[in-house]
């Protein structure tokens, strides 16, 4: 080998859209061989979607990917792993009904005449687990009974006894404790002391600064900057460069307006599921806005599900306006006038491939039908060109069906269905994700109107200028937990970050 | 059973253009009466329409729930039995207890719900596969069928109760004018009256239904019960027309069914269907059976014709599914 | 080391089947005199091995997580034609092989059906139940004339050897011989992993296509073997051969550790469980129940069982967090 490959894993111009979201515009750079790089940036940056494509899950629309000089010329996951790139992806892909040895070892028989050595096998396995530190797992044990932990790092070990050239961990740390990931970091810092090279994608930045050559930072689907880890390197400077933008972005809310004295229209109270959800309490107030955010794998998804009964909680009390709920069913939600934006329109929340008058109508049949149950149609068109004139929908008729939609107005036929039924608190999920600008400001725009007519509105969000705009107050989540809270006077996109990514104390998770 | 269930997913390739149009079964039933019409002299008369439709109208009552179950997603394979069920009960609430026939066929109707409410309960509370559940209660009161019958052998239903269900007006039997009725109605609540209209909305997207408040699982079990009912319904009637219960009643009607209601535009992934063309897709394959018979094709040759349908009717099914995604 | 021994007997699925049978020999034992009358020991085998061969077949599929309804029909098919190839005047070993033909063929449609059209498993093998069974019935037309077998072919079925029926010995081969491929061939170990984690499965690269149909393949010929040994002992096909043999066995896999899930089972679960409703079906002759009646119980069984293996899932999904 000629020395240390400094353009190792070249990425060029690599450009992707989902319709008319941009997810990558134009990215470019590379990775040194034997280094530890890092990919940093918000949810949304573009990150999970360059690394789907180095690993031939995607194709690009445009641009080319080489690794030590070849240039990839199918994506696929074959192709890739033919190359020598292999992933661990933030979900896992394991066989729980399989041993640990099968799930390290799936394709590599150890064939002795023909047959399986099972000996063979186990021996081996317990070399990699003890060479990893996983003391307590033995090589015969059934994946499903591992922890989570025990299973990313399995899953690890999968991938490095491949020899790749290249490996891509997304977000490993996400499960694990404060022990587990400091292990990990041991095991990667070995693994790179023997010349692997690895692309590490997280968001924790103790982690980032302990053990990354160099931090790429990556914001709306572009290329940022390259770091290099050295003495002069901070947590500023990482954060900075991830919100980058406005840096004098500040609330949009006057203070004064700040009704934090009106009645609690709704509240959550020790709500809380092991390994899920550690207990949180929330109000929120008439005609206020309460921002919840948190970066992937935070538990922002479990706490808004669970808020509205669409998941099973392990204790935690709902209070509408007052009153406890007995039963925590959605059902029982949209009869006491909460109703629930789902964050991925994809998997519920529409119906696809019904009219849109038909998915307006959901919550509100009773209103739209008589004592009979008959529907009135024209009362159902009625409320549904009212919320198409709201929202400004692009609708050939009233019987489009959403699919044909574009993102943006699926996401706004969505938000029909939820007011329809004029509820007194909405919890919104993810309300603009994957829609193009003018679609987002419409709805930022609906948002605060409801809010000033009294509507009490949770939004639970990735999206820190969206937040900011939108709240009074923001409760920051990392770790399945409420780290903190802040007014929107205090609003800068770096002290929610750091809440986020790092902790108030200065206490990362992770390292 | 995720995989095997909805099977694999289809890649870009099998997305061919595939579609029948809302009135594919309308044409086909047409293309295949003017055609038996045209060759076989025997076809065209008022008694062989007549015995054809009549027959039709009995099934018809099985497929009632059958097609609800469909729209929504879930499969009933005990209808056929069920339809056994209700002469079976017949015979022995008539024969034993010397019921007349109305009540009898009410009380049957009440059992049924019952097996029909426990099974949608299992289904719906433990997340279960409805075929092979609904396999297991045909199995139950498949046998249950038998072992009734067997001890009943000889004794007759009522007299006035055959002349009752062969009831005529004008020359048309009261029970395809009542399947018409029954057809159109349950068409216009399908597609005007919020019950009937969440089916559709719970066979598309269940968990959209729950977001939205709908009672998804309430809405199943009690088609669940429905379907039952109404299969013990026609079941009876059938019953009746052959004057003692016998254990050939319903049998294989599960097949049947299921090729009536996809070849009639429902689907088995759910959010499709619709009566009255489950009603034609039921008469498109009695007339074709009909038909097969005039030629004096073998009847098992009629069945392995009857199976490649339905298999060619699923792969349309998919086809169909895949180019909506 | 004697406790972690006996726990992990215990943990494993077969150890609900064995128990079971265990509560069956004593139910029997009891209430029967003529259970442990040799002779009553002996005739078990007859109906046992078939449906243990086919429920091998099943098993496969199971721990796909796939199913196939139509085994009954293929069983009843090659039986019919097996007559049909006697009558044709062939010899013994060519009539064996074109039964052993008829059923691979049955199987593979089936593997095609489901695997590459991506038909509903469920679906596609009613249908093609439903097809068998009218495909039978046509040829049983000719073949039930046919007075009896050719001696030859006999003796797969009523011939026996150090006590047991030949047949038995050839089942007891296939249990090992099915064994020893889940569990040490890189092909069987396939099953599970495609059970498993079907996509995951396909990352790997294996090619979880061609895994699913050669299951199926396997299945119709399993079912052809069950044929041609039942048909050579009662000397003659009958029109009533493999009559819910396709419930009988999934009910004896899920017992004996499948699940609907996939992922799961094993060749001795299949056997237990085979055991367990031979067992069944004896009490209930042996009690005189009739054969309806043991329909109904079979049925309601069958509800039992899947009500359970569903709710089992569900306690794990929840315990994993999934839902």
């Amino acid at each position: 080998m000629s020395g240390k490959n400094t353009e190792y894993l070249k990425i060029n111009n690599i450009t992707k859209a989902y319709g008319v979201v941009k997810a990558l515009t134009d990215v470019s750079f590379s990775i040194r061989q034997g280094e530890i790089h890092t990919i940093l940036g918000e949810n949304g940056a573009g990150k999970s979607t360059l690394v789907k494509i180095i690993m031939g899950e995607e194709t690009p629309d445009s641009g080319t990917i080489s690794l030590d000089g070849e240039q990839v010329k199918t994506f696929t996951p074959s192709a890739a792993q033919a190359m020598g790139v292999r992933m661990v992806h933030q979900e896992l892909a394991v066989f729980e009904n399989m041993t640990v040895a099968e799930n390290i070892y799936p394709s590599h028989d150890f064939k002795k005449g023909g047959r399986i050595d099972y000996k063979e096998l186990y021996k081996e396995t317990a070399k990699q687990l003890e060479r990893f530190g996983l003391k307590t797992v033995r090589p015969e044990e059934q994946m499903g009974g591992v922890t989570l932990a025990g299973q990313q790092m399995i899953e690890i070990i999968r991938c490095i006894v491949a020899n790749p050239k290249v490996i891509i961990l997304d977000e490993p740390t996400s499960g694990l404790n404060d022990e587990e990931a400091d292990r990990l970091m041991e095991i990667l810092e070995r693994l790179k002391a023997e010349g692997m090279t690895i692309i590490y994608i997280s968001h924790r930045l103790k982690e980032i600064m302990r053990i990354s050559d160099r931090v790429t930072i990556m914001r709306d689907g572009q290329y940022v900057t390259t770091l290099q880890n050295d003495d002069s390197l901070t947590e500023s400077d990482l954060i900075n460069n991830m919100v980058g933008r406005d840096l004098t972005l500040h609330s949009i809310k006057n203070p004064q307006d700040v009704i934090n004295n009106k009645e609690v229209v709704f509240e959550v109270k020790n709500l809380a599921k092991a390994h899920a959800l550690n207990p949180s309490d929330l109000q929120l107030h008439k005609g206020e806005i309460l921002g919840i955010f948190g970066l992937e794998g935070s538990g922002v998804t479990k706490l808004s599900r669970m808020m509205y009964g669409l998941e099973r909680k392990d204790s935690g009390d709902i209070y509408v306006k007052g009153e406890k709920l007995n039963k925590l069913t959605p059902k029982n939600m949209v009869d006491k006038h909460v109703m629930y934006l789902n964050n991925n329109r994809k998997v519920a929340g529409l119906l696809l491939d019904m009219p849109v008058t038909d998915n307006v109508s959901l919550p509100i049949l009773g209103k739209v039908s008589n004592k009979l149950g008959f529907i009135n149609s024209k009362e159902l068109k009625r409320i549904s060109t009212e919320y198409i004139k709201k929202f400004a929908i692009a609708l050939p008729s009233l019987s489009t069906k959403p699919r044909k939609l574009s993102g943006g107005n699926q996401q706004k036929v969505m938000m029909s269905a939820c007011l329809a039924p004029e509820p007194e608190v909405v919890i919104v999920n993810e309300p603009t994700r994957g829609i193009d600008v003018g679609a987002k400001e419409e709805i930022h725009k609906f948002l605060l109107e409801i809010a000033k007519k009294g509507v009490g509105v949770i939004v639970f969000s990735s999206e820190l200028p969206e937040l900011m705009r939108l709240s009074d107050r923001i409760k920051i989540m990392r770790d399945n937990t409420i780290v903190g809270e802040v007014e929107c006077s205090e609003f800068t996109e770096q002290t929610l970050m750091r809440y986020a990514a790092v902790g108030a104390s200065g206490k990362g998770a992770g390292v | 059973m995720s995989t095997a269930a909805t099977g694999r997913k289809l890649n870009e390739q099998e997305k061919k253009k595939f579609d029948f149009g809302g009135w594919t079964i309308v044409y086909l039933t047409l293309a295949l009466f003017v055609f038996l019409s045209l060759t076989r002299s025997t076809f065209l008369n008022f008694n062989n329409i007549h015995s054809i439709v009549f027959d039709v109208s009995v099934d018809f009552f099985a497929i009632i729930g059958f097609t609800f179950l469909i729209i929504m997603g879930e499969l009933d394979m005990s209808v056929g039995s069920m339809f056994c069920f209700g002469g079976t009960l017949m015979g022995i609430f008539c024969n034993t207890y010397k019921m007349s026939a109305g009540p009898a066929i009410v009380l049957a109707m009440v059992i049924a719900g019952i097996i029909g409410l426990i099974s949608g309960y299992l289904i719906t509370k433990f997340r279960l596969n409805s075929m092979m559940v609904t396999i297991g209660v045909m199995l139950a009161v498949k046998g249950y069928n038998w072992m009734m019958i067997t001890r009943m052998t000889g004794r007759q239903l009522p007299r006035e109760s055959r002349s009752f269900v062969m009831n005529k007006i004008g020359n048309i039997s009261w029970v395809i004018l009542l399947m018409l009725v029954v057809a159109v109605i349950l068409e216009i609540l399908l597609n005007k009256s919020r019950y009937f209209k969440q089916m559709y909305y719970v066979g598309h997207n269940m968990e959209t239904t729950i977001l939205y408040g709908i009672k998804a699982n309430r809405v199943k079990m009690i088609c669940f019960a429905v379907s039952a009912m109404l299969s013990t319904f026609g079941g009876a009637l059938m019953t009746c027309r052959v004057k003692a219960p016998n254990v050939t009643v319903g049998s294989n009607l599960e097949v049947t069914m299921i090729t009536a209601a996809v070849i009639g535009g429902a689907s088995i992934f759910g959010g499709r269907g619709s009566m009255v063309k489950s009603m034609l897709g039921l008469l498109f394959i009695y007339t074709l059976r009909n038909g097969m018979t005039a030629y004096r094709i073998d009847s098992y040759v009629q069945q392995i014709i009857l199976g490649v349908i339905l298999i060619l009717a699923i792969i349309a099914d998919i086809r169909i599914t895949a180019k909506r995604a | 080391m004697q406790q972690n021994i006996f726990k992990k007997i215990v943990k494993k699925n077969e150890s609900i089947a064995a128990f079971l049978c265990i509560i069956l020999v004593l139910v029997l034992t009891l209430k029967s005199d003529i259970f442990w009358d040799p002779r009553n020991l002996h005739s078990l085998q007859v109906s046992f091995v078939p449906t243990a061969m086919i429920a091998f077949g099943m098993m496969f599929l199971l721990i796909c997580g796939y199913f196939d309804m139509s085994v009954g029909s293929i069983m009843l098919l090659c039986a019919i034609a097996a007559g049909k190839f006697s009558m044709m005047g062939l010899p013994v070993p060519v009539v064996i092989l074109l039964t052993l033909g008829v059923g691979l063929i049955m199987g593979c449609i089936n593997g095609f059906l489901v695997s590459v059209v991506g038909i509903n498993a469920l679906i596609a093998t009613l249908g093609m139940q439903y097809v068998g069974y009218g495909a039978a019935m046509l040829l049983w037309n000719e073949v039930r004339t046919l007075q009896s077998f050719d001696e030859t072919y006999i003796v797969l079925g009523e011939g026996e050897f150090g006590g047991l029926y030949v047949m038995t010995w050839v089942l007891l081969a296939l249990i090992i011989a099915f064994s020893i491929f889940l569990k040490y061939a890189p092909g069987g170990k396939r099953l599970y992993f495609v059970g498993g984690n079907r996509e995951a499965a396909k990352l790997i690269g294996f090619n979880d296509k061609r895994i699913l149909f050669l299951a199926y393949a396997a299945t119709g010929v399993l079912s052809a073997m069950a044929a041609v040994f039942r048909s050579a002992y009662i000397h003659k096909p009958t029109q009533y051969m493999g009559e819910e043999i396709h419930m009988t066995c999934f009910i004896a896999c899920v017992i004996g550790g499948g699940s609907f899930a996939g992922g799961k089972g094993s060749v001795i679960g299949a056997v237990l469980g085979v055991i367990f409703m031979s067992l069944l079906t004896n009490m209930f002759n042996l009690l005189q129940m009739s054969p309806e009646l043991q329909n109904v119980v079979v049925g309601v069984i069958l509800v039992l069982v899947v009500t359970l293996d569903g709710y089992m899932n569900i306690k794990k999904l929840r315990a994993q967090g999934k839902i």
